[in-house]
């Protein structure tokens, strides 16, 4: 799946942003004394009789680590949806995984409710890609999401700069997501927001009456649809609106993914999003 | 009054509890959604439209009354106008009594009679008389307000042994009705189908007509007694082939018992399948005092055919002409032991005679039973073929067998005119060793009945080198066939004709055929077997009217013995009367009513009962076509009223 989804975007190594000696080049400067004449054009100097210092891109080893919602808000299928809102959010997760292990970086998929469900990362011993989606497969979304606590356990694979991808639908965290992204941002950590909907959590497009069940607290509120659909759509913008704020606000990125949405689709924008500058 | 022709259709009714149940169902459920969360939403107030409740409510009301008007179309309703019993003089009922022999089944005479007395009480004050359904009509009391005398003849009332005709018995009651302001007809019957098939419309429009049938115990059976086909055998015994019928869908079991005179009587058991007949015979001592017989069977349902009386006397032989090309032909001299044979195996009595070809005259012809033409067709002149079609047409049996060319024969038989002798040429040679034999088409033919377990015979597995490849035209049947299935011999039988025809001659040229004593018995009980029964005897049905050369009639009221002039007759049940099926009481009413059954026409008479049929359809039909309009209508609103909220 993974493999299917990433195909045709695998077009080049993950490059670092220090600039240095080794590896690629990357540009011309002028010479400073103290430089290594080693890396002096000496061609470029016959020819123009200017000092010109080569600079390399610098190819680092990058961690990633994916932050998977499993709360049972997750487990939800829309009427217009081919899977779980926590199925897709699978999917994405493998797809990154194996997009980011084709390019040598190191990769940790934690799953989390209230508490760790799991954590399948690529430096653990004989961890495959197919071990850590097997170990993925097995979830059941369950209970609520406490996301502080996933990002505590996930510090422990990545201590120093890499990325982290929080994939959640991140409801009832807009008080602590501000907080959450500013502790992840601290260690100049790429973050990436991926926030996973359903159509139906968007634009509520029940005909009938209903009865609805939280699907984390259990409360039930029996409601006309079509009566509170204005007001809901209203409501559920506005939360978009907020946790894409908090986003911007401490330079995250930020991706709303739409389960009824082509996963290829989500992941052309994410990668697109992901193109180095230049 | 208000009732119903099929009152058991009414348990239909409770079925109107569905819709109101689903309706009950489907208003109280509310579905119910897990949802990721539900702090978006808000309570609202789940509608509760008017307009679509009293649409929901229409549309219960609609099917519920849709169903009603089914089942009630189904239950037949009709409205009698309550008879008034007071201070009405000119009020007249009769009351027609079915007296034929069916009403002698379980206790249908007694039912009736209850059931004629439970009407005269009912009407009090009216002018009462009765008529015996006793085919003529002639039992029966005058109109009269003191019921007594109707009564009387009714409760003294037998069955009879004849078939039900009630043309005339209700002719006769319509007759006594007379004028009176108010008329009713009430028939009391079995309604057993043999006696109402026939179409009658006698009975006026402003004749209120009552049809009141006997009720049976279930499950009806019965078996009966249809005949007993007797002959004088050789050896001065009599046989008696008793054939019983089952008038069942059920499988029946009897015990068959005979008795003669001067002989102890004998039984037999005999199972029947569903509509079948089956026969048993019987052979006794012949006794000069030979005479009047009885065979009876286990009393059932219907007793009256359970007991037939035959003749076992006056069977004169029957009378073989056997024509060959010459007197040594050696067929002719086999075919005349067999005929003549007077040993123990012998099953039939027959006057032999022997004729050329040039000696057949019509005298000799007319006055036979049976004609064998052996191997000699080709010989016979143009004459003698008319007479032996005005033989066949006298009900005589005529056996052919093949020459030495059986092609030129059949093709003889069909130049004379005879479309029935079909083959193919023939006498086609077989393989020396070649076994074949004879094998009795199925248990129930003539050979078979004789030759039980015929296929562990060594008698019956025989060459046949040469036989006449006989085809089966559309009225034969095929008697005998070989072992390989050819048809050996073949009976065309249509109307009168009455034709065998053999692929071989009895000559020891064709095959082996075992010429033997051993054999006579096959031979000569297949030609009795095919020749029609009780020669110098004659059967009629209960009620036949027949009469004497003095014109002295005889009495046939009941199944008995008597001799007509020199022969010898015997009187049976009716038959058509042994039936158990019964006839509609709509078709009934539809066969005695006269006239076209508009409905202004029951509209008029009071006394009619009201049919409400075509108005329950009309409402079934209005009923649904409301709410199907009702349904649109309230599909259409929601819709819009969706389209309104969303937008």
């Amino acid at each position: 799946m993974s493999r299917l989804a990433v195909e045709g975007y695998l077009t080049g190594r993950h490059k670092s942003l220090s600039k240095g000696y080794g590896g690629e080049f990357l540009q011309y400067r002028s010479y400073t004394p103290g430089d290594d004449p080693k890396y002096l054009d000496w061609k470029l100097f016959a020819r123009q009789d200017t000092y010109q210092m080569k600079v390399f891109q610098e190819e680092t080893q990058m961690k990633t680590a994916i932050l998977l919602d499993a709360s049972a808000s997750m487990d939800y299928k829309g009427t217009q949806a081919p899977c779980t809102k926590f199925r897709y959010g699978q999917c994405i997760a493998a797809c990154l995984a194996y997009l980011a292990l084709k390019q040598g970086d190191q990769v940790a998929i934690i799953t989390y409710a209230d508490s760790v469900l799991s954590m399948a990362s690529s430096t653990q011993a004989n961890q495959s890609l197919s071990s850590m989606l097997a170990q993925l497969e097995q979830i059941k979304p369950n209970g609520t999401a406490d996301h502080e606590k996933a990002w505590n356990y996930a510090q422990n694979f990545l201590k120093g700069r890499g990325m982290a991808i929080l994939i959640s639908d991140f409801h009832e965290c807009e008080n602590s997501l501000p907080k959450l992204l500013r502790t992840i941002r601290f260690g100049q950590r790429d973050t990436i927001v991926m926030q996973t909907l359903d159509q139906d959590e968007i634009k509520l497009p029940f005909l009938n009456s209903l009865k609805f069940i939280d699907s984390e607290t259990n409360a039930e509120i029996p409601t006309e649809p079509t009566l509170i659909a204005e007001f809901f759509q209203e409501k559920v913008r506005d939360f978009i609106d907020a946790i894409k704020s908090e986003c911007l606000t401490n330079q995250t990125d930020y991706l709303l993914a739409n389960t009824s949405d082509n996963l290829a689709g989500a992941l052309n924008a994410f990668l697109n999003r992901r193109q180095p500058a230049g | 009054m208000l009732s119903f022709q099929n009152p058991s259709a009414l348990w239909l009714l409770t079925t109107l509890a569905v819709p109101v149940i689903l309706h009950l169902l489907h208003r109280q459920k509310l579905q119910t959604i897990v949802f990721p969360t539900t702090r978006f939403l808000r309570l609202a107030q789940i509608p509760r439209d008017g307009r679509q409740k009293l649409n929901n409510i229409l549309l219960l009301i609609l099917r519920m009354a849709t169903m009603t008007a089914v089942i009630l179309l189904i239950a037949k309703p009709i409205y009698t106008k309550r008879i008034k019993l007071l201070d009405e003089d000119d009020k007249t009922a009769v009351i027609v009594l079915d007296t034929s022999a069916s009403m002698a089944t379980q206790d249908y005479l007694v039912q009736a009679k209850n059931n004629a007395k439970d009407t005269a009480k009912s009407l009090k004050n009216w002018k009462l008389a009765a008529v015996i359904a006793d085919n003529a009509g002639n039992l029966f009391t005058t109109p009269s307000t003191n019921h007594d005398e109707a009564l009387k003849l009714i409760n003294d009332a037998k069955y009879s042994y004849l078939h039900g005709k009630h043309r005339k018995p209700i002719e006769k009651a319509l007759a006594l009705l007379g004028n009176a302001s108010t008329k009713s007809l009430i028939l009391i019957s079995d309604f057993q189908y043999g006696d109402w098939a026939e179409k009658l419309e006698i009975v006026p429009d402003n004749v209120k007509l009552e049809l009141k049938p006997t009720t049976p115990k279930q499950p009806r059976n019965n078996v009966a007694i249809t005949q007993v086909d007797s002959r004088e055998l050789g050896n001065q015994k009599i046989q008696s082939i008793v054939t019983l019928r089952n008038f069942t869908p059920t499988t029946q079991s009897r015990t068959v018992t005979v008795t003669t005179p001067g002989n102890t009587p004998q039984q037999a058991k005999v199972t029947l399948n569903p509509h079948a007949l089956a026969r048993t015979a019987f052979v006794f001592d012949k006794h000069s005092n030979d005479g009047e017989a009885k065979a009876t069977i286990d009393q059932d349902d219907y007793p009256i055919d359970d007991q037939i009386h035959f003749w076992t006397i006056g069977f004169p032989p029957l009378k073989a002409l056997i024509v060959a090309e010459n007197e040594n032909d050696e067929q002719l001299i086999y075919l005349e032991k067999a005929f003549n044979a007077t040993a123990e195996q012998a099953q039939a009595a027959f006057d032999t005679k022997i004729a050329s070809v040039d000696t057949l005259d019509d005298d000799i012809i007319q006055t036979q039973n049976i004609i064998a033409i052996l191997s000699c067709a080709t010989e016979l002149d143009n004459t003698t073929w008319p007479k032996l079609k005005a033989f066949l047409e006298n009900g005589g049996l005529l056996i052919v067998t093949p020459g030495d060319s059986p092609a030129t024969d059949l093709v003889t038989l069909k130049n004379a005119g005879w479309d029935i002798a079909q083959a193919n040429a023939i006498a086609k040679p077989i393989a020396k060793n070649a076994s074949l034999g004879i094998a009795p088409l199925d248990q129930n033919s003539p050979l078979a009945q004789i030759f039980k377990d015929h296929e562990k015979h060594d008698l019956f597995t025989f060459p046949i080198r040469k036989h006449a490849r006989l085809k089966n035209h559309t009225n034969t049947t095929t008697l005998l066939k070989s072992l390989d299935n050819l048809p050996l011999a073949i009976q065309y039988k249509h109307k009168q004709w009455n034709i065998v025809f053999f692929a071989f001659a009895f000559d020891r040229s064709w095959s082996d055929f075992p010429l033997t004593n051993s054999f006579l018995p096959l031979i000569r009980e297949l030609v009795a077997a095919l020749v029609p029964q009780n020669q110098g005897k004659k059967r009629f049905p209960c009620g036949q009217v027949i009469q004497d050369k003095n014109g002295n009639l005889i009495d046939t009221t009941k199944p008995s013995l008597a001799k007509l002039d020199d022969l010898y007759i015997e009187i049976t049940p009716d038959y058509t009367e042994s039936s158990i099926d019964t006839i509609n009481l709509d078709d009934a009413r539809k066969l005695l009513i006269a006239g076209d059954q508009s409905v202004a026409s029951i509209d008029d008479d009071p006394a009619q009962p009201k049919q409400f049929h075509k108005l329950c359809a009309f409402l079934a039909i209005a009923f649904f076509a409301a709410e199907l309009i009702v349904s649109a209508y309230s599909d259409k609103a929601r819709r819009r009223q969706k389209i309104t909220k969303t937008t």
